[in-house]
């Protein structure tokens, strides 16, 4: 299944935010999107998930979704957006709880996705008792246990410390390593960009128009070589220096709201 | 200081700012200014406090300070609720207000739930309601108590209205800010996930509001117990508030005292009754 | 030393050109009263200078209900109170913190004041006349008011218990008002001034008046211990009062028929001071005219009465009776 921006543009009132922006995340593909901060990453994310209506243009989907997926589009939000009054178990759950399953399949679909994020003793646990690391953890676990085709991830690292940030990171390598599950990758951290996506695609400042699409040829294994970091590191570079003249401009903007 | 004004980058270059410390000075401990603004709620402060004023006041009452007309020493407004009780009326008066207040009370939450989640979630309701809450909700019950007298008779039906009238707005409005209040990120989570609007409504907006419809039952528990002496205001022959009333009017100020502290004492139960719900239904704070 | 010796004989002679500049002026004296025509005499006195001529400089407070004015009374918030006796009063009077000095207004023959009125419903099924009151549904303001003990009056009268009936207290006027008219209870006890708006919408029937069936001392004129101990005050004060109770009796309760005072050159201006200090116009004033003592006497056995009778109800404290709350040294029995 194919997920298509299709000549999106967006304005909240009068401020343009999004200005015709295209581009298809294939099967399996992980796409990263950065840019300077207020270039509508998030807005795009949103308009691409199907929670807010661009102004023009549309977010398309292309293909079957896998038939066994509950969700094909799944949010993975920075503030994690757990329900406080759930503990760990019934936020993964929470999702399923209107999905038609029986309440032992679900069980079952839950423990298998607190397995993989390392969750299983942390079960009965309320979110206020967690790290941030592990309650981002959950909110992995809760969209696993929807099996998505599509993993929506709205920086999902930037609220973390840089060590959990580290141990999280390796954790997503893992889940998107056999290529089953593709992902929109919004990020203003280009190391992240760099280490996890197929493509980046780069969008200018307000309004964020696409200034640059740049694919990365390594599989995510290789990148974790010692020899490749320093191709990485000047891919890094290469597209700090396509944003930092323009997240200076950003920087210096005066807010309007 | 001049390089007050600089910013952070520059203050490296200022000479002279950073004198080398003299490696054989005395050593002296930094003094601490952190204390203070950072009060602590001591129980037994507060129980203290209160038997203290009580005592002075006994003391006062006793020694002929005050006049007991005037203000009735705490004994004797003690005899006259032991006396209420050992005549049985006390529990006749209690039976009578609590069924009024517990009646009231919850009609007018009901009927505030109700609307307060209508106000929370529907644009239309939301135009309507709250107008007309701000409207009404200023008005004084005991104003209406003709009009309710007009309509319901004075059975228990105007007293039960009384109270519930004046826990509806109340509630309404603590229902519906706390809709407001449930952070809209979790809502978007369960679009997100395609949960359907019932569910949303029952699993996200109701725990979620939850915490600010408890802190408005506080409040209108406390109404509830205000509004009872104007219900009784009803021709009520039995209840505190209509034992209040009486022994005002018949200046017998130890009985009107009496009441006043079975009033409180209620307040207090109340109180404590809804401290004990939020821990067991907010918990997870 | 010397500066504290300057500053006691400055303070001595402060004291003393005080007292002197008093002696000059005229007594001042706070009245409490309701805005009624029941106090009539007090408007009557204060209009036309009759407090004046007595050396008096009085200061009328207004109240909205009696109970108040007792208490401001015995707090020394007034120095004199006129108004009805109420089982408050009384309690604050057996305290020992006020004392009654003087009659004022009185249920009689003749002169409406206080009414029986039966809603319409009630009226229909039979409820004609005040005797018909026995175990009916009564609405009343307070427990142990005029309202109430009038009832108590009636049902001795005609040999029924006041426990024959439900007495309702519906705390103020305008709830009793309204139940007659919403046909849930069966009568009131209402004063002409409520009733007459109730009675033109045809909200209620008149079954009498209970001064008609009941005669009793209705108000009185009362001042706390600490007033009575100034004998030319009080004196003054009697005195200044008695001469518009005079003229209130000869001129206007001399001339009412049929309960209602005619407008002529000799009523005229006093209704009109009624009128003023009551702010209703002369038309109502001359229907709501109470009858008082023409030397502002007072029915002391109707006042031992209403003790027994409010004690026996539990409404007063047992332990004292009329004498130990009339100043007989002012109070001129009738």
């Amino acid at each position: 299944m194919d997920l298509i921006a299709d000549h999106i543009s967006h304005r909240f009132g009068t401020l343009e935010v999004l200005d015709d922006v295209s581009f298809t995340v294939s099967s399996g593909e992980v796409v990263a999107i950065v840019g300077p901060s207020g270039c509508g990453k998030s807005t795009l994310l949103s308009i691409l998930g199907g929670l807010l209506r661009p102004s023009a243009g549309q977010a398309e989907l292309r293909g079957a979704a896998p038939p066994a997926s509950f969700n094909p589009l799944t949010f993975v939000f920075q503030d994690f957006a757990l329900l406080p009054w759930c503990t760990v178990a019934e936020n993964v759950e929470f999702p399923l709880l209107h999905s038609g399953l029986g309440a032992a399949e679900r069980q079952a679909i839950v423990g298998d996705a607190l397995r993989r994020t390392g969750l299983s003793d942390f079960r009965a646990t309320y979110p206020k008792q967690l790290s941030g690391g592990m309650r981002q953890r959950v909110g992995i676990a809760r969209a696993l246990a929807v099996r998505p085709a599509i993993l929506l991830m709205d920086e999902p690292l930037s609220a973390l410390d840089s060590q959990t940030r580290e141990l999280l990171m390796e954790d997503f390598i893992n889940l998107l390593t056999d290529g089953t599950m593709g992902a929109v990758y919004v990020t203003h951290n280009l190391e992240e960009a760099v280490r996890l996506a197929d493509r980046i695609v780069v969008l200018s400042r307000r309004p964020g128009r696409v200034r640059e699409v740049v694919s990365i040829p390594m599989t995510r294994a290789e990148r974790g070589d010692i020899g490749a970091r320093g191709k990485l590191l000047s891919l890094q570079n290469q597209l700090w220096s396509l944003i930092r003249e323009e997240a200076i401009d950003a920087e210096r903007e005066v807010q309007h709201a | 200081m001049p390089s007050a004004r600089c910013s952070m980058l520059d203050r490296a270059d200022q000479p002279g700012t950073a004198t080398p410390a003299d490696p054989t000075g005395e050593l002296r401990p930094v003094a601490f200014r952190g204390a203070g603004f950072a009060p602590k709620a001591s129980r037994r402060a507060g129980w203290i406090a209160l038997a203290l004023v009580i005592a002075l006041w006994q003391v006062a009452g006793s020694a002929g300070w005050v006049n007991p007309l005037f203000l009735p020493a705490p004994l004797s407004i003690a005899r006259a609720i032991y006396q209420l009780a050992l005549s049985g009326a006390l529990w006749q008066h209690l039976s009578y207000s609590i069924m009024r207040i517990g009646a009231g009370w919850i009609l007018g939450t009901i009927a505030g739930v109700i609307i307060g989640f209508s106000i929370g979630l529907s644009s239309l309701a939301r135009g309507v309601g709250i107008t007309f809450i701000s409207a009404l909700f200023p008005i004084p019950k005991i104003a209406l108590l003709p009009l309710l007298i007009l309509w319901l008779g004075i059975g228990e039906e105007p007293k039960i209205a009384t109270i519930a009238l004046g826990v509806f707005f109340s509630t309404a409005i603590s229902v519906y800010s706390g809709v407001d209040a449930v952070p809209r990120n979790l809502i978007r989570m369960a679009q997100s996930f395609n949960v359907p609007f019932h569910a949303i409504v029952r699993r996200v907006i109701w725990p979620g509001a939850l915490p600010s419809i408890l802190a408005g039952f506080r409040i209108t528990a406390s109404i509830a117990l205000l509004l009872v002496v104007s219900a009784e205001m009803i021709g009520a022959e039995f209840g505190i508030g209509a034992f209040v009333l009486q022994a005002g009017n018949l200046m017998q100020t130890d009985q009107l005292l009496a009441g006043v502290v079975i009033l409180s004492l209620f307040g207090l139960a109340v109180g404590k009754l809804i401290n004990m719900l939020e821990v067991r239904l907010l918990h997870w704070r | 030393m010397k500066g504290w010796a300057r500053l006691a004989v400055a303070g001595l002679l402060a004291v003393g050109a005080a007292g002197i500049a008093r002696a000059d002026d005229a007594l001042k004296a706070k009245v409490g009263v309701l805005r009624l025509s029941s106090s009539a005499p007090v408007f009557i006195a204060q209009d036309k200078g009759y407090f004046k001529d007595a050396g008096l400089d009085v200061d009328l407070k207004f109240f909205d209900a009696a109970q108040p004015i007792a208490v401001a009374t015995a707090s020394g918030d007034v120095d004199f109170g006129v108004t009805a006796f109420t089982a408050g009063l009384y309690n604050l009077a057996g305290k020992g913190v006020l004392k009654v000095i003087g009659g004022m207004s009185r249920e009689k023959a003749g002169f409406p004041l206080i009414g029986y009125f039966a809603s319409n419903n009630a009226y229909a099924a039979g409820l004609k006349t005040p005797k018909d009151l026995a175990g009916k549904r009564i609405a009343v303001t307070q427990v142990g008011s005029s309202f109430h003990y009038s009832l108590g009056l009636l049902a001795d009268k005609y040999g029924f218990k006041l426990s024959d009936m439900k007495v309702l207290p519906l705390q103020s006027l305008s709830n009793a008002a309204a139940a007659l008219k919403g046909e849930t209870v069966d009568a009131a006890l209402l004063p002409v001034s409520t009733a007459r708006k109730l009675m033109d919408d045809h909200g209620a029937k008149l079954l009498g008046w209970v001064g008609d069936e009941t005669p009793w001392q209705l108000g009185a004129v009362f001042a706390s211990p600490k007033t009575l101990a100034n004998k030319a005050l009080v004196t003054k004060l009697l005195g200044a009062l008695q001469r518009a109770d005079r003229e209130y009796h000869d001129v206007i309760l001399a001339q009412v028929k049929d309960g209602d005072a005619p407008v002529n050159e000799t009523t005229k201006p006093l209704l009109e001071i009624i009128a003023k200090y009551t702010n209703l116009p002369v038309e109502q004033v001359v229907g709501n005219c109470a009858y008082v003592d023409s030397d502002g006497r007072l029915d002391v056995r109707n006042v031992a009465n209403q003790i027994n009778w409010l004690q026996g109800q539990g409404f007063v404290d047992k332990g004292f009776d009329a004498d130990a709350i009339i100043a007989k040294d002012y109070v001129k029995p009738d």
